[in-house]
């Protein structure tokens, strides 16, 4: 409302700083699938190419890397994700799987520039038996799904991440959606317990006629108990799958409780008389309200 | 240059979480603050209640009833902050309006049972226009918050004999769900849709505008009521079903592949019979 307070209070104008932060956040939460008209909008609506081009790019790679992004690589029968686990800097990202690295161009969401890439050998026995049976996992339960997993050292330990994405895009029936995993395991020192963190998200944007959203997330914290690296990969795909599916059918029942109780509560099909308002008797009620009150 | 702004701005609004609509618009107002004033008129924000304390009656708050930061209560008609020069409502339009309130009082306990509803009227030229505003929050049981806003703008053009007008019907139906529970984590499904009709109708003691305007928005109302739950617990629900499936696939193309199987052998054995 403009009543309420905002930055630009008495006709201020805003800072650039201001604009470019505003700008960013609009790319960021693009729809799946609308980076590209979302991007346009901004760019009429800021009027400035070069402030646009040096103040917002770094949220054309940000997106990209939050929506997990799958791109096709050559020399892979499999996509590689872009995602921030795999980002190397200046553009360039690495693929485990095919063991290369390329750059990265986030407007036209292409690969080039490939090159040989080594990964990291302390996880690798582990991030590639996860990545064998996480695929086969992948193809049976998302029709075009995509799954990278990565192994990194570093100060804490070494990690192994997997990150599954999937995606319907259909603009030309107003609908957009994606489904994002990320799971994550310390290896440990020693015989302890793995724990494995996940988080999952969804999002489904409608608009014939209109904006419907739906924004979901869940955390979710497991132990794995395996020693070998096999064991472990089929240990650690098992708990996926069971989280998964658990967060998927709660979302089915939650769908059904919103629309048994809580929509029904909130507006009737029909008054309870079972037939659509006697207008002529509510306006009659009304004016002999006002008269009788004179 | 600003009519492709103010489309952009629209498209932008289709597009960004309608969670975050209030945001979204003010900080799209900061960026193009030339388009305030249409962007504030066009674009659908969740309905804001205030205290009429005179009249002990609660009233919803929208761009039809703001004059700069004060708004104007349908019950006392008057502005808080109070306004010296608020623009009003005329004396004739003013007793639509009281009228206006208590018919669609009644519809809103009709249909919602509860919940606030407002309704503004203007006058124009040649007729006038209104805002019928509702809002009904849910109770918050099962653990899910929901909240549903309801915005119809009618615009009336009275024909010069007085005898019948033409009624046009915008509206917008908000519906927000929002839960937060440990094996669907936060979910939040939320949203407009917006549908417009056109209507004439004669005018007269018996039919008057309000029972016209009235039987537009319980139609116009029930049709939406309709869609959004076929979009937001149908449709909506089967994108994320076809996102990822709990059986594996090869099961559900086994299942297809069974299915057409039985279907040719069904058309066989039909077409034996028939030869026979």
């Amino acid at each position: 409302m403009k009543g309420d307070k905002m930055a630009a209070d008495n006709d201020e104008p805003i800072t650039d700083q201001e604009k470019v932060r505003i700008v960013t956040n609009f790319i960021l939460h693009s729809p799946p699938g609308e980076f590209n008209e979302v991007f346009n909008d901004v760019r009429v609506l800021l009027n400035n190419d070069s402030l646009l081009k040096e103040g917002a790019s770094s949220a054309f790679s940000q997106y990209n890397k939050d929506q997990l992004t799958p791109v096709k690589i050559q020399g892979s029968e499999y996509k590689a994700l872009i995602t921030e686990h795999n980002d190397l800097g200046g553009g360039r990202f690495f693929d485990d799987r095919s063991r290369q690295s390329f750059k990265y161009d986030h407007l036209k969401k292409e690969a080039s520039d490939y090159q040989s890439w080594t990964p990291d050998s302390t996880t690798e026995q582990w991030r590639s038996a996860i990545e064998s049976e996480l695929t086969t996992y992948t193809m049976s339960h998302y029709k075009n799904g995509v799954c990278s997993v990565f192994g990194k050292i570093h100060q804490g330990g070494s990690t192994v991440t997997a990150c599954i994405e999937d995606h319907q895009f259909q603009p030309n029936n107003y609908w957009n959606g994606r489904w994002r995993s990320q799971w994550c395991i310390t290896l440990p020192q020693g015989s302890a317990s793995i724990e494995l963190r996940g988080i999952l998200k969804v999002q489904v944007h409608y608009y014939e006629d209109g904006n419907v959203q739906l924004v979901s997330s869940k955390d979710v914290k497991e132990n794995l108990t395996s020693t070998s690296p096999a064991e472990l990969a089929k240990e650690f795909v098992r708990q996926v799958e069971t989280a998964e599916s658990e967060y998927q059918c709660a979302i089915s029942e939650n769908y059904q409780t919103m629309s048994d109780t809580t929509f029904k509560a909130l507006r009737r099909q029909l008054p309870v008389t079972r037939a659509k308002i006697d207008w002529n008797k509510i306006v009659s009620y009304s004016v002999g309200k006002e008269l009788r009150s004179q | 240059m600003t009519d492709q702004q103010m489309d952009c701005a629209l498209d932008l609004m289709r597009r960004l979480p309608p969670q975050q609509i209030e945001k979204n618009l003010s900080d799209l107002i900061d960026l193009v603050p030339s388009l305030c004033e249409d962007l504030l008129s066009s674009v659908d924000q969740p309905l804001k209640i205030a205290r009429d304390r005179d009249m002990g009656k609660d009233y919803l708050l929208c761009d039809y009833n703001r004059d700069g930061d004060s708004y104007r209560s349908p019950w006392s008609n008057t502005y808080d902050p109070p306004l010296e020069d608020g623009s009003m409502p005329s004396e004739r339009l003013r007793k639509l309006e009281i009228d206006a309130n208590h018919a669609f009082d009644q519809y809103r306990e009709m249909y919602f049972e509860g919940g606030v509803s407002s309704v503004y009227l203007w006058d124009l030229d040649h007729g006038f226009a209104g805002v019928i505003l509702i809002k009904k929050a849910g109770d918050g049981s099962k653990k899910i918050k929901g909240c549903w806003d309801s915005i119809h703008v009618v615009e009336v053009q009275e024909k010069t004999s007085g005898r019948s007008a033409h009624y046009k019907l915008t509206s917008t139906a908000m519906l927000w769900l929002q839960t937060n529970k440990p094996g669907s984590g936060t979910m939040n499904l939320g949203g407009s849709l917006t549908r417009q009709v056109e209507n004439d109708a004669s005018v007269s003691e018996a039919s008057p505008h309000i029972a016209n305007i009235g039987r537009m928005v319980e139609e116009m109302e029930n049709k939406i009521r309709n869609t959004l739950n076929e979009i937001y617990f149908g449709k909506t629900k089967d994108i994320v079903n076809g996102l990822r499936s709990v059986q594996p696939l090869a099961n559900q193309q086994q299942q297809d592949a069974l299915r057409q199987d039985l279907a040719l052998a069904l058309l066989r054995r039909q077409a034996k019979g028939e030869t026979n």
